[in-house]
């Protein structure tokens, strides 16, 4: 499934945020956006995950079953497990698939504690695997590593490269070397709103 | 809204010598007053207690008081978080409801007594009036709950094109449960008093409030402070088995979902 944005922009209130943003994501692309601090790659992910409207432009080939992600909180349910809040998105997979996912993780013995029994590295990875166990042509991570040490960033990245793959895989850092991690092409934000002045 | 919680509770040795230095504060008033009429003593009050409790038509009063109070307090629990829920999500639905709601509130038991004696016959009276007490309570607590539900676990679910039921089940109910569960404990107790004083009002057969004015007609003050014991014991006996109910409830959903994954 190809994703073309086309000529977006986008403002809260007054404040413009995107303006003439042309990119195309190509399917089982991986592509790592980056910028400076307020200049809208999350704004960017929540029109890609359909959170908001373009105010001009448009935005195709949105995966109407819904868009797999990992926003830059954790936004874990809270009184359910780690296991059911995987349930929660993919009823449809059986639990034994769902646990495999938390195994890979380091997460095996935490499938059935509940988010505030874990540290935040732990939940971190819990948001991954949901996000991995959910069935959608477009995976979005809002800044996916952060809180986690350096040997599960590098597990959650295999991890993420493993279960994307097919996947248009969208991400957002600050930081190159998760960009590399996550073997994907870098664009700056900058670029992507000269596109349309070229 | 405020609930007592555990650490409001005192030791119970410190509660017992409590109640033991009100009951010596009540015989000294008692025998300061030194009238009967006036003032029950609290040793004929528990011997009355006790013979009521061995008289044949006691126990039959209580379950019917009770069964219309609680008849009407459950009504109201469930309209009251069924209008919540049908209104939440519609300023104009919220804004059309919570006048009618605003005003139950404020209007005085005593007058909804009146007015309903007109409608209702005086058995059933306690039902409505108890349904009334918890109706709005409970509807603009559920409200809050469901106000007071995460904007981004919402988010979420409609990112990962979450169906409506487990979004109810999973994110809305779990955040509104413990305004429902704060008010049904207040509304519980608010229901009981406002059915009974119905009662007093009304003076169906067979009702608690009847033989409060019963007691007072016939300037039985013993009996009018026993019946008043009584209220005030199934008040706190009501209170306690619906915290126990629903813990219960709570660890048997918890229970269920762990069986279920397993």
């Amino acid at each position: 499934m190809k994703i073309i944005c086309r000529d977006v922009s986008f403002s809260y209130g007054e404040k413009q945020i995107l303006r003439g943003l042309n990119f195309t994501l190509q399917p089982g692309s991986r592509t790592a956006l980056m910028g400076p601090s307020g200049c809208g790659k999350t704004t960017l992910l929540r029109l890609l995950a359909g959170l908001e409207r373009p105010d001009t432009g448009s935005i195709a080939g949105l995966p109407p079953e819904g868009v797999a992600m990992v926003f830059q909180e954790n936004r874990l349910v809270g009184q359910l497990t780690l296991l059911d809040n995987l349930s929660l998105v993919a009823p449809r997979r059986p639990a034994r698939e769902l646990e495999t996912l938390l195994l890979e993780l380091g997460l095996g013995e935490e499938a059935g504690r509940y988010p505030a029994e874990l540290s935040g590295g732990m939940k971190r990875r819990a948001a991954i695997a949901r996000a991995a166990a959910f069935q959608s042509p477009l995976m979005l991570l809002d800044e996916p590593f952060t809180g986690l040490d350096e040997q599960n960033r590098e597990r959650a990245a295999r991890f993420l490269l493993h279960h994307a793959r097919g996947r248009v895989l969208f991400a957002v850092t600050h930081d190159p070397a998760e960009a590399r991690l996550l073997d994907a092409q870098i664009l700056q934000m900058r670029d992507l709103g000269r596109n349309d002045e070229k | 809204m405020k609930t007592s919680t555990s650490s409001d509770k005192h030791p119970f040795p410190t509660r017992i010598i409590v109640i033991v230095l009100w009951l010596l504060l009540w015989q000294a008033a008692y025998l300061a007053v030194g009238e009967d009429l006036l003032l029950a003593s609290p040793a004929a009050t528990l011997v009355r207690v006790a013979q009521l409790a061995v008289s044949g038509s006691f126990w039959g009063i209580i379950v019917q008081s009770l069964g219309r109070i609680l008849t009407g307090f459950l009504l109201g629990l469930v309209c009251g978080t069924a209008v919540a829920f049908a209104t939440a999500h519609s300023r104009w639905a919220h804004a059309f409801v919570s006048l009618p709601m605003n005003i139950i509130k404020a209007t005085p038991v005593a007058s909804f007594v009146i007015l309903a004696l007109v409608w209702i016959s005086g058995k059933n009276l306690s039902v409505f009036i108890a349904f009334l007490m918890v109706l709005p309570l409970v509807w603009s607590n559920v409200h809050q709950g469901i106000k007071s539900t995460d904007p981004k676990l919402l988010e979420m679910a409609k990112v990962f094109r979450l169906p409506h039921a487990s979004v109810l089940r999973s994110i809305t109910v779990p955040a509104a449960l413990p305004y429902f569960l704060s008010a049904a404990r207040v509304g519980l107790g608010f229901s009981w008093k406002a059915g009974i004083a119905g009662e007093v009002i009304a003076i169906p057969t067979a009702a608690i409030g009847t033989q409060l004015y019963n007691a007072k007609v016939y300037l039985e003050t013993v009996d009018l402070f026993a019946w008043t014991a009584v209220i005030i014991l199934l008040s706190v006996l009501l209170e306690r088995m619906m915290l126990v109910g629903f813990d219960a409830l709570t660890k048997r959903l918890n229970r269920m979902k762990r069986e279920v994954r397993e």
